[in-house]
């Protein structure tokens, strides 16, 4: 009995160890987890216990440099499904239903999401507009849940396309400055981490942290809204006209800081569309290409992925003659020549064993520096690039920043390519612009400072960063390169250049009124002889005390002309005769440009013929009478009219003889014959604008008229029409 | 007092420390079902409901375990037959009479309470071991086979009576306090084996027809493969009491209870004592348990007669092992089983059938010849 009561204690005993032992298990198991595995654990549960939702930063604007707003962040929403949810309520068929009428999203794609009941949040749209948004909300559908987003909008549309850039479905910047700019735009985004159980609702206690977001900067460019608006205007006129194969660019600039006031690229597009392709031009390429299925998409991808690209930075190219002021003004730093001294052109030169030919074959015959110049002369540059030889010539090259980038905001600028060893061969065909190639803000940066005084300033886009309420922040100044050139050698080329454009070939970019001064450039691409062509020109005004330049290139013209002087003066021509209006200057006729228009016509009605002929003839006016009274009755234009010299006057003199009007034709293009016959089937008169003493013959066509093609004016009134050579450069 | 509270072995007196004891289980289970189940609460609206609640059972149980402390202990030998008769009958009524409750139907309806029949057979199986065992008649273990079989057929009564309720962990706890019992009474060890054999052979086969048993098992051993299923709460305890360090996070600051953890005022309140208290907290609550149990064991080996030792062993044993069993599933040692903490997890019925058992623990220490302080 004593013995086997002592065995139940000892068996009691044992199984107490064995307790205790159990608990040894459960104490080594505790510290185990709270010790060993506690800091990942720990980590783990704060983030099932927390809920982190971001505060969006605002992106920041970006604005013209009068504070015109060219970019903009807009709230937004983003739809999203509950995929749990939908299954839930068995309701995909009506969530599909909507979301496909509604946001035209892909009816399979979105089936697919539906399908994915391990998550509890599936987006099926981002960026979607607040009114589109509300139509879904309105059905009240279960599983379809919004949340904030926002979105960019350009109010201009395409303006500055390829400068501006665009943005991705997060709001990231893709393309342009809002790609290089992103990490200022952006800003950083806010948080706040709250604690949540498991349904997501907050937990109730003061467990909230707040990290306030920092909006984007905004950001102030150089670029002027109105300026941009006249450049892409002309731009895309020269392009649509010339049927640019490849495109075109211009850049305006203001020469004494660098600041960029426009940037155009053509073709162009929309920045609140940027895969759309809206150009006529480039899609009736893509057509001619008679390509289908994928190959047309790849090529259409490709065509976008061109039109998005910044030709006015990113692209090379031979500048052609345009290059002939840098090496006019080296030439003249140098003290290798002088304005006056005389050099003969046969129309070729020998070098080393190969003839290099004038673009005028027949040659310019005795010139001198200056007429050199304005001929765009190629015999003259070899002879200089000759005379400062290899080593000046490429220390005069690098001194303009032609062998660097010039640090441009743009993505993927670059600096082009130049001889690394100069041989006499590639040094003569270099004068001229051939055989090296540079970009057009290179070349434009460089003209800048052969006409300012010499100074190259550091082409600049950005003027400002403002904060999110639009107050400055953060100004810019214009930087200096270096001093390439003394004020001497500037204002000697300035006039050269004045000349161009007044007698030279540079004669399209001529406007009435105003000084401008300029070079031509049309370079051939390679491989020579494939007759395609870039043809260019860069003109500043006022030529005396330059405030702005513009370098514009039209890549492969396809319809006829393909000179800089024909199709790329011209244009410059029309961006001056806008812009330098709006920056305050009057034209500023000279004494026999006012004399020309300051006609002003008589009355004569109620006159008799023979006293208005008289009269008007006086005046230095013609009159063209109409019917066969004897006194005037009606007379256009009014009385008052300020006309040019020789101008018709019509003289009506029969009641009900009056109001015949035409509409002027389009001549641009035409040579002289064709255009004479389009006005007098029109009914009106041309009258060919002043252009030096130069003879027009059929190799010449028209670059300008005035009125504009389309106008409405009264019969026989004179159309000025200017003519240049066809291939004049 | 201090003279008196150091004489060894006094009679008549119930043991202190075991008092202290299970009134400061009691109260540190209040405090924490409290945190546990603000969460819970909060949703019902009434933060107090289920403190209120189980406040009111604990009183009930203290009034029951004052009762069973001054009330011979030797009466239950005399009513072990009619309390055993009555609880199997409850047992098997529950399945008809009881109403279903977290999807399982383990209660049935006393009036304005709910009474739970499982947690009354635990006890009322140490109470019945502990009168046969004490019979001469019926103690003999070890060579009557017989005997043997009837105690295992009894067990297996309980047990069935439990899986009609698929309440596992029932069944688990009276087959542990059944065996051990028997072992303390003398069953030869190879009985032991194989019963034990059987157990695992029966629990895998029960195992195997219901899958989301066999799912349990696996994820105990790899729960982020099951994060969203059944390694949901193994995780979830984890994170609870990894999250709580050295110290903890505070008294009431557990987050893990905000309906992380599925059961966080129930099975799963030790995890939101360590997430709130930390190492400091989980070990004080264990040392608790383990005084607790060194008492009881205390009383059992020195109770006046072997039905007081089989009755303090048996008592202590259904605290000892729910409290092993309890604290092995929040630390991811065991399969999660639904197990209760003792003193610490809601549940009306436990509280009133526990307490009243201390009552009887008390009483046994009254006459046993322990020393006391």
């Amino acid at each position: 009995m004593v013995r086997k009561r002592s065995s139940v204690k000892k068996r009691i005993k044992n199984i107490t160890a064995f307790f205790l032992a159990g608990v040894m298990v459960l104490v080594g198991r505790l510290g185990w987890i709270q010790f060993v595995r506690g800091g990942e654990y720990k980590r783990l549960a704060a983030e099932q216990q927390t809920r982190d939702s971001i505060v969006s930063a605002k992106r920041g604007s970006i604005y013209d440099r009068n504070m015109k707003v060219l970019a903009q962040s807009a709230t937004a929403e983003r739809v999203t499904i509950n995929p749990q949810e939908i299954d839930k309520h068995k309701n995909a068929e009506v969530v599909v239903e909507t979301l496909v009428k509604i946001l035209r999203v892909d009816e399979k794609d979105l089936r697919e999401k539906i399908k994915r009941t391990d998550r509890q949040s599936v987006v099926i749209k981002k960026q979607v507009e607040k009114s589109v948004a509300d139509r879904i909300r309105k059905k009240n559908i279960a599983g379809i849940h919004f949340e904030e987003d926002s979105k960019r909008y350009y109010p201009y549309g395409s303006l500055a396309a390829q400068v501006i850039g665009f943005t991705g479905a997060d709001s990231q910047g893709l393309e342009g400055l809002e790609n290089v700019l992103d990490e200022q735009l952006r800003g950083i985004d806010g948080r706040i981490v709250a604690a949540k159980d498991v349904s997501n609702n907050e937990m109730p206690y003061k467990y909230e942290n707040y990290i306030p977001a920092q909006d984007g900067k905004g950001v102030v460019l150089t670029i002027d809204e109105t300026i941009q608006r006249y450049t892409e205007k002309h731009l895309q006129q020269a392009y649509e006209e010339n049927l640019l194969g490849n495109g075109g660019a211009a850049i305006v600039m203001d020469p004494n800081t660098g600041e960029i006031l426009a940037m155009a690229v053509v073709p162009t597009y929309d920045l609140n569309e940027p895969r759309v392709i809206t150009d006529q031009l480039l899609l009736d390429q893509l057509e001619d290409m008679e390509l289908e299925g994928e190959e047309y998409d790849k090529a259409y991808s490709a065509a976008i992925t061109k039109m998005w690209r910044n030709k006015a930075v990113v692209d090379s190219y031979e500048p052609g003659s345009t290059f002939k002021t840098i090496v006019a003004a080296s030439a003249l730093e140098n003290g290798v020549t002088n304005e006056h001294e005389s050099f003969v052109c046969t129309g070729v030169r020998h070098v080393a064993n190969r003839d290099i030919h004038c673009w005028k074959t027949e040659g310019h015959g005795e010139e001198t520096f200056t007429q050199g110049v304005m001929n765009s002369c190629n015999p003259v540059f070899m002879e200089l690039a000759s005379r400062l030889g290899a080593t000046r010539f490429e220390n005069c090259f690098r001194a303009f920043g032609l062998t660097e980038k010039t640090g441009f905001t743009i993505p993927g600028e670059s600096s082009g390519t130049f001889h690394d060893s100069l041989g006499v061969v590639d040094l003569a065909t270099s004068s001229f612009g051939q055989t090296f190639t540079i970009t057009p803000l290179q070349l434009i940066s460089a003209v800048s400072a052969v006409v300012n005084g010499g100074n190259l300033m550091k082409p600049r886009i950005i003027k400002a960063y403002t904060d999110n309420n639009g107050k400055i922040i953060e100004n810019f100044e214009p930087e200096l390169v270096r001093n390439v050139i003394s004020e001497q050698t500037s204002v000697k080329m300035r006039s050269i250049l004045e000349q161009v454009v007044s007698e030279g070939t540079g004669k399209g970019a001529y406007v009435n009124g105003f000084r401008i001064g300029g070079k031509t450039g049309t370079s051939e691409k390679l491989p020579r002889g494939n007759g395609k062509y870039i043809a260019s020109f860069v003109g500043f005004a006022p030529a005396d005390n330059p405030e702005i330049i513009c370098l514009l290139l039209l890549d492969e013209p396809r319809a006829g002309a393909t000179g800089g002087g024909a199709i790329a003066a011209p244009a410059v021509g029309k961006i001056m005769e806008d812009v330098l209006p709006y920056l305050g200057h009057k034209p500023q006729y000279t004494e026999e440009n006012a004399q020309a228009i300051s006609i002003t016509v008589p009355n004569i009605k109620g006159k008799t013929v023979a006293e208005a002929t008289e009269k008007l003839q006086s005046l230095g006016l013609v009159i063209s009478v109409k019917g066969s009274g004897e006194k005037v009755t009606t007379q256009i234009p009014e009385a008052g009219t300020k006309l040019h010299k020789d101008s018709v006057v019509l003289a009506y003199t029969q009641e009900g003889e009056e109001g015949g009007t035409a509409i002027v034709p389009n001549v641009i293009g035409m040579n002289m014959e064709n255009a004479q016959t389009a006005f007098k089937n029109a009914g009106l008169v041309m009258k060919i604008e002043a252009s030096g003493n130069e003879k027009i013959t059929s190799e010449h066509i028209a670059v300008k008229q005035s009125p504009q093609a389309d106008s409405e004016v009264a019969e026989g009134t004179n159309v000025y029409v200017k003519f240049v050579h066809r291939d004049s450069d | 007092m201090k003279e008196e509270t150091e004489v060894k072995g006094k009679k008549g007196q119930v043991d202190f420390i075991l008092l202290i004891t299970i009134l400061t289980l009691l109260l540190f289970g209040l405090v924490m079902l409290f945190s546990a189940s603000t969460p819970s609460a909060l949703q019902d609206g009434n933060i107090y409901a289920s403190i209120i609640k189980q406040g009111g059972m604990s009183i009930l149980g203290i009034i029951c375990m004052v009762v069973a402390a001054n009330y011979d202990y030797h009466y239950f030998k005399k009513f072990s037959r009619l309390i055993n008769v009555v609880t199997v009958v409850l047992m098997y009524a529950v399945p008809l009479i009881g109403f279903a409750s977290h999807g399982a139907t383990r209660q049935i309806s006393l009036g304005p309470i709910s009474f739970q029949p499982s947690e009354l057979a635990k006890f009322s199986l140490v109470i019945f071991f502990a009168n046969r065992f004490s019979d001469r008649r019926t103690s003999d273990l070890a060579t009557d086979k017989d005997n043997i079989i009837k105690c295992f057929g009894v067990i297996a009564l309980y047990g069935a009576a439990c899986f009609l309720q698929s309440h596992m962990s029932a069944a688990v706890v009276l087959a542990v306090i059944g065996m051990l019992m028997m072992i303390v009474a003398g069953l030869p060890m190879k009985y032991f084996y194989l019963m034990g054999g059987a157990g695992a052979a029966l629990i895998a086969g029960i195992g195997l027809t219901a899958s989301y048993r066999l799912d349990r098992f696996k994820a105990l051993f790899d729960p982020f493969a099951y994060e969203r299923g059944i390694g949901w709460q193994i995780i979830q305890s984890l994170y609870a009491v990894g999250s709580g360090g050295l110290f903890g996070l505070g008294l009431g600051q557990s987050r893990q209870k905000f309906r992380y953890l599925p059961e966080a005022h129930n099975d799963y309140i030790y995890a939101v004592i360590c997430e709130e208290l930390g190492f400091v907290g989980g070990i004080l609550v264990m040392a608790l348990f383990v005084l607790f149990v060194w008492r009881g064991i205390s009383i059992a080996l020195n109770a006046k007669d072997k039905f007081g030792t089989y009755l303090a062993f048996g008592i202590t044993a259904i605290i000892g092992v729910q409290m092993l069993i309890n604290m092995g599933v929040v630390l991811s040692i065991l399969p999660s089983t639904g197990m209760q903490l003792p003193f610490f997890s809601a549940g009306g019925t436990s509280m009133i059938v526990i307490l009243g058992a201390m009552g009887i623990l008390l009483n046994i220490s009254k006459s046993s010849k322990i020393k006391k302080m």
